[in-house]
C-alpha cells in the first residue's frame, strides 16, 4: 500500500521537475542584444533627435533590421483602397505618390521630379522622375500613373474628395498633365496616393510600388515583412535591410513586448508606459496630429444653447486630462486644427476657454440650467484613450452639476450610431492629420454629409467656402484662421488636445522622424 | 443503430439552427463589416461598393443558404476584415494555439489531479485528507483570469522566467509556444482541476460505499486490491464523463485566460471578429464551438451506453 | 454515538460572506474617497495609512473602489441569480409535473444551455445585445435558468407519484399548492446549494465579462475591470491587480464554503 503512494507522488514530483525545468530556461532567442555605443545621448532626453530632419554627424551605417510595433490592422495593402491613417502610416514604405510629404509637412517631389499648376488651379502638369523603379524591376512609365489616378479615381468614387478629377493626358512619354472639373487649389495632398504598375493584376495580394522597401511577406492579424529595395530612385536609402511591422492586438501586448526586447519601435505610448519603458528605449516626443475633443451634438436640447456649450467648455479641465493622460505633454488646442500645420494654425482659440468651474456654473444658471442637466457621452472602446478621457471629462463635469454618464459602443457601432446615425448626445473622439486643411474645415458646414454635429452658421459657411475657392495660399490661410475663431468663439465642440504621441525607439537604432500626418517613415531609420 | 442516426441528425439539426440564428443575430446589430472597415473618411460610394465586394447587399435567406452550401464542403468563405484571407487560414492558426493550450492544460490537470485524490482516498478522514480538502476548496475558489495575473506578475515580471506576450507561433517554435503555453495552462489547469481532484475523490469514495465492495471486503481481499481493480474501473465512467465536460469548457476557448496572456487564440478571435462584425469567422468559430459540445456529449453518451449495458438508450 | 460535528464549512462559509456583504453595502453608502474622483498627484501609489490598498492610474482610491465594486458584483450577480432562479424554478415545476412533449422540448433546450460553456453564452449574448449592466444582469439570468429547471424537475419526477403526493391529490388539493407545499420543500436544500453554486459562476462571469470590457462600464467600479486596467502596471503598482482579484477569490470561497455546508447537512 505504501509502494502505491509512494509511486503516485515520486512521479507526480517528477513531472513537476520535468515541467519547471522547462519553463525556467531564460528564452535565448531575443532581438539582437543593446550595443554598448559610445555616443549614445543621455537618458531622458526627449525630442531631440527625432523632430527635425535627419542630418546626422556621421554617414549610417547600412544593414541590420528592425521589427515595428502596429496595434492597428490592415484594412488593404492595396494604396488606393487604404483608407484609414494608420494603415496608410505602414504602407508609406512599400508605396510613392508623384509628390510625398516631408517630415515639415510639405508635399516634395517624388516619382514626379517637378510640377506645375495653372494659374486657375485647374490644370496640374507633373514631370517624370528619370530611373524610378518599381519592386519588380519595370522602370515607371507616364502610362503607369495614368493608370494608377485613374484606378484610384475610380475607387474612391465621385462623392469622395478626390471627385473634382476630370481626367488625365500624356503629353509625352515624361509628362503627365491632370485635369479638374474646377479649380481646386487644395488638390496636391491628394495625389500623395501610390503610383502602382498597370501590368499588375492583383495589387492586393501582390503589392508593387517605388517606395524604398518592397513586400516580402504578409500575415493578417500577425505580421508584415518588407526588405530593403536596391533599386529605390533616392541614392543611400533606406539603411535597413529588413522590417517586420508585427501586429499586436492591443496597445498594452505590444508594450510587454516593447519591454521584452521583441519590437523595437512603438508608437502612441501613454505617459505611463512611456515612464516604464526601461533602460533599452529611448523615448520620442511628438504630436499625434490629431484633434481630440469631445464634441456636442447641438441638436441635442441643453447644448443648442451657446452659453451652455461655453459653460461646458469652461468646465472641462484640458490640463488635468493632459496630465493623466499624456504627462501633460500634449498640445491644447482651442479649436479644429492641429498645431503643425503652422501655416494654418490660429492660436488664439487656445486662451478663449480657461478651466474655470464658477464661469461654468455661472453661465449654466443663465442659461436656465443652474442644477445642470443629463449628458451621456459616447465613448468608443476601440481606444482606451477615449475611454479614458471620457472617464476624466466626466468627472469633471459632475463638479459643476452636469450628470454625465458615459456610454461604451464599439468602434462599428461608433460609426453607424453616431457618425452616421447622429444618435448622441456627445462624444469623445480624435480626428486625424490631413494635409488638406478643407478636409476638416469644410464638416462644419450647414448640410455637409459629414457635419455629425448639427452645427450650423451662416457666416461659417460663407468664410470657409471663399477659403476653399481661394488659390493664394496666405488668403487662404487667413481665411480658415478665421473659420477656426468661429467655431471657437461658437463652443462649437470642446477641443481639448492634439494627444502627445511618445515614440519608444529601441537604442540601438537611430535617425527616426515624426511626419505631421500618419507615417512611419522606415527608410531613415538605421541601426547604430 | 438507429441510435447513432438519431444523434447525427441532432447534431446536424443543432449545427443548422446555430448557425442561422448567428446569421440572424448580425442582420439586426447596428454596422456592418464595410463600414468599419472603411471608417470615417468613407464616402456612401465606397461603403456600397465594399459592401457589394463583401455580398452583403444580397437579402440574408440568400446570403444563409449560399454559407451552408460552402460550409458542408468546409469552405468557410473569406474573413471580410482581412480581405483576402479564408476563414479556414485565419481560424486553422488561432485552433492550433488554443489546442495546444486546452492540451497541455488537460495534461496538467491530470498529472496532479488524479494522484492527489487517490491520495486523499488513501488518507481519507487523516489529517492529509483534510489538507487536500482545504486546498482544493480554496483552489476551486481562486477565478482562472486572477490566477493569471498572478502568475504573470510572479513568473513574468518578478523572476522573468517568461515574458508576458511574447506568444510564438507553434509552427515557428513548437518548444518554445509549449513553454509560454505552460503559465496560461496553469492558470486554467489549477481551478479545474481542482474540481477534478474533488470530483474523483467523491467518485471513488462513493463506489467504495456500494455493496459489492463490503461484499469483497468481507471475503477477506485486502483493502488496496478492491480499491485498484474494481473500484477504479468503475468510478472511471463518471470521471471520464466530469473530465469530458472540463476538456470542452477549455477547448471552446478559454477566452478569457487568453486575453491575460496575450495568446492568440479562438477565443480572442471571436471577441474581436464580432466587434468588426466579421460574420464569416463568426459562423465558422460558433460552429466549431456547437460541433465539439454536440460530439462530446455524444461520446460520452456512447461511453455510458458501451460501459453499462443496462443503460439504455432507445433501442431499435 | 455519533458525535454532533460543528458544520465548520457552514459557520466559516456564512462568516465570510456576511462580512464581505456587509462591506459592500456600507461600501454603497460611505467610502473614505469618492470612487470616481480622480486626483494626478496620487497616481500609482503603494497601499499606506492614507490609502489602505494604494491608487490606481487615475489617482483614485482601491479600497473606495474595491469595495463598492465588490456591492456592484453582489448585486449583479443576485439579479442574475434571482432571474434565473424564479424562472427556473416554476419552469421546472411546471415540466417536471406534467412531463409529456413539452418536457421533452424544454429538457432539450436546457441540455443545451448547459453543455456550453457559459461565458462564451454571455459573450455572445452580449455582443449582440450591446454592452451594458442591464444586459448583462439578463444574458446571465437566461443562462442561470436552465440548472434550476434540472434541479427541480427531478424532484418533481421523484416525488409525484409517491403515496403522500397521491393522497393529496385524491383529497382533492390543487396542483399548485401540492407542488408548492409538498414537493418543493424537499427541494430545498438542492435549490439552496444551486442557488449558491450559481451565485458563484454569476460572479465569475461578471468579473470575466468585465474584464473584457464587455460588463459593467465605467466609472462604475468593477472588479474584473479593475484587474484589466491594472494589468499594464503590474510593474509599477503590482497591488491595483491583486487587491480587487484577491476580494473576488474570498467571496468565492465564502460562497463555496457555504454550498459545502449545506451538501453536508443534506447528507
Amino acid at each position: 500500500m505504501k509502494k502505491r503512494v509512494l509511486f503516485f507522488g515520486v512521479m507526480a514530483l517528477l513531472v513537476s521537475a520535468a515541467l519547471c525545468g522547462c519553463s525556467g530556461g531564460k528564452s535565448t532567442e531575443a532581438s539582437k542584444p543593446v550595443k554598448n555605443s559610445s555616443e549614445e545621448a543621455p537618458a531622458g532626453s526627449a525630442a531631440v533627435s527625432g523632430m527635425t530632419g535627419t542630418a546626422e554627424a556621421a554617414e549610417p551605417a547600412h544593414g541590420g533590421s528592425a521589427v515595428v510595433g502596429v496595434t492597428h490592422e490592415l484594412v488593404s495593402l492595396d494604396p488606393h483602397q487604404s483608407t484609414d491613417a494608420r494603415t496608410r502610416s505602414v504602407v508609406f514604405n512599400l508605396y510613392e505618390g508623384l509628390v510625398k510629404p516631408d517630415p515639415d509637412g510639405n508635399l516634395i517631389p517624388a516619382v514626379a521630379s517637378d510640377y506645375e499648376i495653372s494659374d486657375d488651379a485647374t490644370v496640374y502638369t507633373f514631370t517624370l522622375r528619370d530611373g524610378v523603379k518599381f519592386h519588380d524591376g519595370t522602370t515607371v512609365t507616364a502610362e503607369d500613373v495614368k493608370y494608377s489616378i485613374e484606378r484610384y479615381a475610380e475607387i474612391q468614387g465621385e462623392s469622395s474628395a478626390f471627385s473634382v478629377f476630370d481626367h488625365v493626358e500624356i503629353p509625352d512619354e515624361k509628362t503627365v498633365e491632370i485635369y479638374l472639373k474646377e479649380g481646386y487649389s487644395e488638390f496636391l495632398p491628394e495625389i500623395t496616393f501610390g503610383i502602382i504598375p498597370r501590368s499588375n493584376p492583383d495589387p492586393e495580394k501582390n503589392p508593387v510600388g517605388t517606395g524604398p522597401f518592397c513586400f516580402v511577406s504578409y500575415t493578417p492579424g500577425q505580421k508584415l515583412e518588407v526588405e530593403r529595395f536596391g533599386d529605390y530612385w533616392q541614392e543611400g536609402l533606406p539603411y535597413l535591410d529588413h522590417v517586420e511591422f508585427k501586429i499586436t492586438a492591443d496597445a498594452d501586448t505590444a508594450f510587454m513586448e516593447l519591454q521584452a526586447g521583441t519590437i523595437d519601435i512603438l508608437d502612441f505610448l501613454t505617459g505611463a508606459q512611456a515612464k516604464a519603458a526601461g533602460e533599452g528605449c529611448q523615448i520620442l516626443e511628438g504630436t499625434q496630429n490629431m484633434v481630440q475633443g469631445m464634441f456636442l451634438n447641438h441638436s441635442y436640447g441643453p447644448l443648442s444653447s451657446l452659453k451652455v456649450r461655453q459653460a461646458v467648455c469652461y468646465a472641462v479641465n484640458k490640463e488635468e486630462i493632459n496630465q493623466f493622460l499624456y504627462d501633460g505633454r500634449s498640445y491644447l488646442i482651442g479649436s479644429h486644427m492641429v498645431p503643425r500645420l503652422v501655416r494654418y494654425y490660429e492660436p488664439a482659440p487656445e486662451a478663449l476657454y480657461p478651466y474655470d468651474m464658477e464661469k461654468a456654473r455661472e453661465l449654466l444658471a443663465e442659461a436656465g440650467y443652474p442644477d445642470g442637466f443629463d449628458l451621456e457621452i459616447v465613448a468608443t472602446t476601440a481606444s482606451t484613450q477615449y475611454m479614458d478621457a471620457a472617464q476624466i471629462i466626466a468627472d469633471q463635469l459632475s463638479r459643476v452639476g452636469i450628470r454625465a454618464t458615459i456610454r461604451p459602443v464599439e468602434w462599428s457601432t461608433w460609426l453607424d450610431e453616431v457618425y452616421r446615425g447622429r444618435q448622441f448626445q456627445a462624444t469623445v473622439v480624435g480626428f486625424d492629420g490631413t494635409l488638406a486643411p478643407n478636409y476638416w474645415m469644410m464638416r462644419y458646414t450647414t448640410g455637409h454629409s459629414k457635419n455629425f454635429m448639427n452645427y450650423s452658421n451662416a457666416e461659417y459657411d460663407e468664410t470657409c467656402q471663399k477659403a476653399l475657392m481661394t488659390v493664394d495660399d496666405r488668403e487662404k490661410a487667413e481665411l480658415y484662421k478665421r473659420c477656426q475663431m468661429i467655431l471657437a468663439e461658437d463652443a462649437e465642440s470642446v477641443f481639448i488636445q492634439d494627444p502627445a504621441n511618445y515614440v519608444a525607439v529601441n537604442r540601438r537604432l537611430g535617425g527616426y522622424v515624426f511626419y505631421p500626418l500618419s507615417a512611419q517613415d522606415m527608410s531613415v531609420v538605421y541601426e547604430k | 443503430m438507429n441510435y447513432i442516426i438519431r444523434k447525427i441528425i441532432t447534431l446536424i439539426l443543432t449545427l443548422l439552427l446555430i448557425s442561422a440564428m448567428t446569421f440572424g443575430a448580425f442582420s439586426v446589430i447596428p454596422g456592418d463589416a464595410s463600414v468599419s472597415r472603411l471608417g470615417t473618411e468613407a464616402t456612401q460610394e465606397q461603403i456600397d461598393a465594399l459592401r457589394a465586394e463583401m455580398g452583403l447587399d444580397r437579402p440574408v435567406t440568400e446570403r444563409y443558404i449560399s454559407w451552408v452550401r460552402g460550409a458542408v464542403h468546409g469552405d468557410f468563405g473569406e474573413s471580410l476584415r482581412y480581405s483576402g484571407t479564408t476563414v479556414r487560414e485565419l481560424l486553422s492558426d488561432r485552433l492550433t494555439a488554443t489546442v495546444l493550450l486546452a492540451v497541455i492544460a488537460l495534461a496538467m490537470m491530470f498529472v496532479f489531479s488524479v494522484p492527489l485524490a487517490l491520495l486523499s482516498v488513501h488518507f481519507k478522514n487523516h489529517w492529509q485528507d483534510t489538507l487536500i480538502s482545504q486546498l482544493v476548496q480554496l483552489a476551486m475558489a481562486v477565478p482562472s483570469f486572477f490566477l493569471g495575473i498572478l502568475l504573470t506578475y510572479f513568473f513574468g515580471i518578478a523572476l522573468k522566467l517568461f515574458q508576458p506576450g511574447k506568444f510564438v507561433a507553434p509552427s515557428e517554435d513548437f518548444l518554445g509556444a509549449v513553454r509560454y503555453l505552460v503559465f496560461p495552462a496553469m492558470a486554467i489547469a489549477l481551478p479545474k482541476g481542482a474540481m477534478v481532484t474533488r470530483f474523483i475523490r467523491n467518485a471513488v469514495l462513493g463506489e467504495m460505499k456500494k455493496d459489492y465492495v463490503r461484499t469483497a471486503r468481507s471475503k477477506g481481499s485486502s483493502r488496496d486490491r478492491i480499491l485498484y481493480r474494481h473500484v477504479l474501473r468503475n468510478a472511471l465512467i463518471p470521471v471520464i464523463t466530469f473530465a469530458a465536460m472540463i476538456a470542452v469548457q477549455i477547448l471552446a476557448g478559454s477566452i478569457v485566460v487568453e486575453q491575460v496572456f496575450s495568446v492568440p487564440g479562438v477565443g480572442r478571435l471571436l471577441v474581436s471578429s464580432i466587434s468588426s462584425r466579421d460574420y464569416p469567422v463568426v459562423q465558422a468559430i460558433v460552429i466549431y464551438i456547437t460541433a465539439i459540445v454536440v460530439i462530446m456529449n455524444f461520446a460520452i453518451d456512447l461511453i455510458y451506453q458501451l460501459a453499462d449495458p443496462r443503460v439504455k438508450g432507445d433501442q431499435g | 454515538m455519533m458525535k454532533m460535528k460543528k458544520n465548520w464549512n457552514l459557520i466559516i462559509g456564512l462568516s465570510i460572506t456576511g462580512v464581505i456583504l456587509t462591506a459592500a453595502v456600507a461600501a454603497q453608502f460611505w467610502t473614505p474617497y469618492s470612487v470616481t474622483e480622480m486626483d494626478a498627484s496620487s497616481v500609482n501609489l503603494a497601499p499606506s495609512l492614507v490609502h489602505l490598498m494604494g491608487t490606481d492610474n487615475f489617482g483614485r482610491d482601491v479600497f473606495s473602489r474595491t469595495l463598492n465594486g465588490i456591492g456592484i458584483t453582489f448585486l449583479t450577480a443576485s439579479l442574475a441569480v434571482a432571474i434565473g432562479a424564479f424562472a427556473g424554478i416554476l419552469l421546472g415545476a411546471v415540466t417536471g409535473y406534467y412531463g409529456g412533449l413539452f418536457d421533452e422540448l424544454v429538457m432539450g433546450v436546457v441540455n443545451m444551455i448547459l453543455a456550453f460553456p457559459s461565458i462564451l453564452l454571455a459573450l455572445i449574448f452580449i455582443s449582440f445585445l450591446g454592452v451594458g449592466t442591464g444586459n448583462l444582469i439578463a444574458a446571465l439570468g437566461i443562462l442561470y435558468i436552465p440548472p434550476f429547471v434540472r434541479i427541480v424537475r427531478s424532484e418533481m419526477i421523484r416525488c409525484r407519484d409517491l403515496d403522500f403526493v397521491r393522497s393529496a391529490r385524491v383529497m382533492g388539493v390543487g396542483t399548485g399548492r401540492i407542488i408548492y407545499s409538498h414537493i418543493l420543500p424537499n427541494a430545498l436544500i438542492s435549490i439552496l446549494s444551486t442557488l449558491t453554486v450559481t451565485f458563484n459562476n454569476a460572479v465569475l462571469s461578471e468579473a470575466g465579462m468585465s474584464y473584457l470590457g464587455l460588463g459593467v462600464q465605467p466609472p462604475v467600479p468593477s472588479l474584473g475591470r479593475m484587474l484589466s486596467e491594472a494589468q499594464p502596471y503590474l510593474g509599477i503598482n503590482p497591488w491595483y491587480g491583486i487587491f480587487p482579484g484577491l476580494l473576488i477569490l474570498l467571496l468565492i470561497l465564502g460562497i463555496a464554503l457555504v454550498n459545502e455546508g449545506l451538501q453536508r447537512e443534506k447528507a
